[in-house]
């Protein structure tokens, strides 16, 4: 086991720096200049200038071999340094992966600033939708066919086909509209401190959180529904009940259980995709998350932000496949490493 | 059967079932009759198909032409139909008129034609590319099979949206660029069924009984094991087409993917957006078109899992 992990994390290395090296040249060939924007009445050499300072008149591998070193070094022990207020270093004049357009703001701090909202968003429709969706799957497999089932089938389908952007403004229409139950913006500035604010904040959730959860409970219940099904037709099923087992018993301890490996195991590899924000709702709401941060560097040119954003989010991505390949090794007994 | 008196050879054995059993695909359709979902989706998807084709006879006015001028209208007018009273002296405008005063209901027909070309063209560029890979990684196996299906699933893992608003941040917005985009993202999911198909394949004897007899493995390739690998193909891309339909609406909604004038349905949407309050139609017109193309093809390859599934025939 222990070995199988350390051999997983030793191939992830070369993945991950394959991946930057493919975002890297990806974002570097992409047609946008960060002088682009400027007004056009700015002399050619001071375009000339402007650009040196950002370091864009050195070659290509250079900049990448620099982009390596800031964040796998530089930025690590600005992390540190901060963490422990230790000083590590000459740290007044260290060159951490700044955001162009934000006027020097390192991108790290940027991506902490909209952390929270991202994770009370997304975190928490995610999890919801985990909540509601396994017992509903497993209940549509359990009556397989019945009306329960195709009641939670049907739903099922539309929650896959109705997209966020649509339902967002369908909600915010009819609920915060209409009905003025709920705020339609999402008001990021709201800091909780007492129990009406707190209210506040669950209450701007609502939407936001509705429309998200109904769209990822859908692949997550039919996957359970699919593997409940598979698991209710096997031979020890069959056993437990000849036991004289309960119901019960049968389908929560033995059939829910097995079902649960390969979920476990899809729950794993989406949650990379909080991270990444839910750019579409955050739009449509207003949520200033993550999502909305890699919408306004793009849109804007903003190469360190993108390039660092992404990377970050294709670490996580390999960080939890290896997560939920030893997690589905540590729940199957079958599988050994 | 006749037999002639002459004949010494005995007469043929009756056959023991009286109708001719059915082929695989023959099967298939039989019982993709027979499903609701399938039929649903079928009939959306038909009637979408109408649409699209005859859009220049149904729609009533130019889909990119501004009615400004031409009649008297405002912009973002509610919807009017003569039919449903309407007021004579008032423009007739099916679905209203949206903020550049052109009329909705030719813009939402047009748009069908946009819909289902992004889904089929991306979708079609990504099972040719996904198979061909799945199929070298399975026959070659080995180093070459690693390298590729590690680079599969670096693609799987990231969210088909962002990996898709990244290729359209290199290529630039535009409604090709976004069918790329789209039809790049999509790859992994069918080299991984090719690969996984042609490797159960590969062992079974017919295969092996084809190599025997000295078959070209181009031969066996395109004879053999693709008629057979095909089934779980067709299932995945009506599936991943309605996926390519709402990612490509969504990045239009973005502002990426189909620039205006251009009749898309999820640019529609993101262009009238803050309207939702004033003149919701604008929103809801084509987001129940694009609901019901998704849907359509949800169902129909729902559908076909259920019709082409061989372990479940009887």
């Amino acid at each position: 086991m222990g070995q199988y992990v350390f051999r997983r994390v030793l191939t992830a290395i070369p993945t991950l720096l394959f991946i930057s090296l493919i975002i890297f040249l990806l974002l570097d060939l992409a047609p946008g200049d960060p002088s682009a924007n400027l007004p056009l009445s700015i002399p050619q050499e001071v375009r000339v200038r402007i650009r040196e300072s950002l370091g864009l008149d050195e070659p290509v591998h250079i900049r990448y071999l620099k982009w390596m070193n800031q964040f796998f070094i530089v930025e690590p022990t600005a992390a540190l340094e901060k963490l422990t207020g230790l000083q590590i270093g000459d740290s007044e004049n260290r060159l951490r992966i700044v955001s162009w357009t934000s006027r020097g703001v390192p991108v790290i701090d940027l991506i902490l600033q909209r952390l929270p909202q991202t994770l009370w968003v997304v975190g928490l429709s995610y999890l919801l939708s985990v909540v509601i969706a396994v017992p509903l799957g497993v209940l549509g497999a359990y009556h397989h066919n019945g009306l329960f089932d195709q009641i939670n089938s049907v739903i099922s389908v539309i929650g896959f086909s109705l997209p966020t952007f649509f339902t967002g403004l369908l909600v915010i229409l009819v609920f915060g509209v209409w009905l003025g139950w709920f705020p339609t913006i999402y008001n990021t500035t709201l800091v909780i401190n007492s129990w009406e604010t707190f209210a506040q904040q669950i209450r701007q959730l609502v939407l936001p959180v509705f429309v998200l959860t109904f769209f990822q409970m859908a692949a997550i219940n039919r996957f359970t529904r699919s593997a409940a099904l598979e698991n209710l037709k096997q031979d020890y099923v069959r056993t437990a009940r000849a036991k004289g087992l309960n119901e019960q018993v049968v389908v929560v301890r033995h059939v829910v259980r097995n079902s649960l490996i390969p979920v476990v195991t899809l729950v794993a590899l989406g949650i990379p995709g909080i991270f990444g924000g839910a750019i579409i709702t955050e739009q449509i709401f207003r949520v200033n998350g993550l999502g909305a941060l890699l919408i306004l560097a793009i849109q804007s040119n903003d190469v360190p932000v993108v390039q660092t954003t992404l990377f970050i989010f294709a670490v996580l991505v390999v960080l939890f496949n290896l997560i939920a390949d030893v997690l589905y090794g540590v729940l199957d007994p079958r599988i050994r490493f | 059967m006749t037999t002639s008196a002459v004949t010494t050879l005995p007469t043929p054995v009756e056959p023991i079932f009286n109708t001719k059993p059915r082929g695989l695909w023959s099967t298939a359709f039989h019982r993709l009759f027979h499903r609701r979902s399938a039929i649903i989706g079928m009939i959306i998807l038909g009637c979408l198909l109408f649409i699209a084709v005859f859009a220049p006879f149904l729609a009533t006015h130019d889909p990119v032409q501004s009615q400004i001028g031409i009649v008297d209208v405002q912009k973002r007018a509610a919807p009017c139909i003569r039919l449903f009273g309407c007021p004579a002296d008032q423009p007739e405008f099916f679905f209203g008129t949206d903020g550049n005063v052109r009329d909705l209901y030719s813009r939402v027909l047009y748009g069908a034609r946009l819909s289902l070309m992004v889904g089929i063209l991306s979708v079609g560029f990504a099972i040719v590319i996904g198979a061909f890979i799945g199929a070298v990684s399975a026959y070659a196996g080995g180093y070459i099979d690693n390298l590729l299906m590690g680079l599969m699933d670096i693609l799987l893992a990231f969210p088909s949206l962002i990996l898709a608003i990244a290729i359209v941040t290199v290529l630039g917005p535009g409604l090709i660029n976004t069918l790329l985009a789209i039809g790049i993202v999509s790859i992994p999911v069918y080299a991984r069924i090719m690969r996984s198909s042609v490797l159960s394949i590969k062992q079974q004897d017919y295969v092996l009984a084809g190599q025997s007899i000295g078959s070209s493995s181009r031969r066996i390739l395109l004879q053999n094991i693709l008629p057979n690998a095909l089934t779980p193909l067709v299932v995945q891309g009506t599936l991943g087409i309605a996926v390519a339909i709402l990612d490509a609406a969504a990045l239009s909604f973005l502002g990426l993917g189909a620039q205006p004038p251009t009749p898309e349905w999820g640019s529609m949407i993101g262009q009238e957006r803050n309207q939702v309050f004033t003149a919701p139609h604008l929103i809801i017109f084509p987001g129940i078109a694009l609901i019901l193309t998704v849907l359509g093809f949800n169902l129909l390859g729902d559908g076909l899992r259920d019709a082409l599934d061989v372990r479940q025939r009887s």
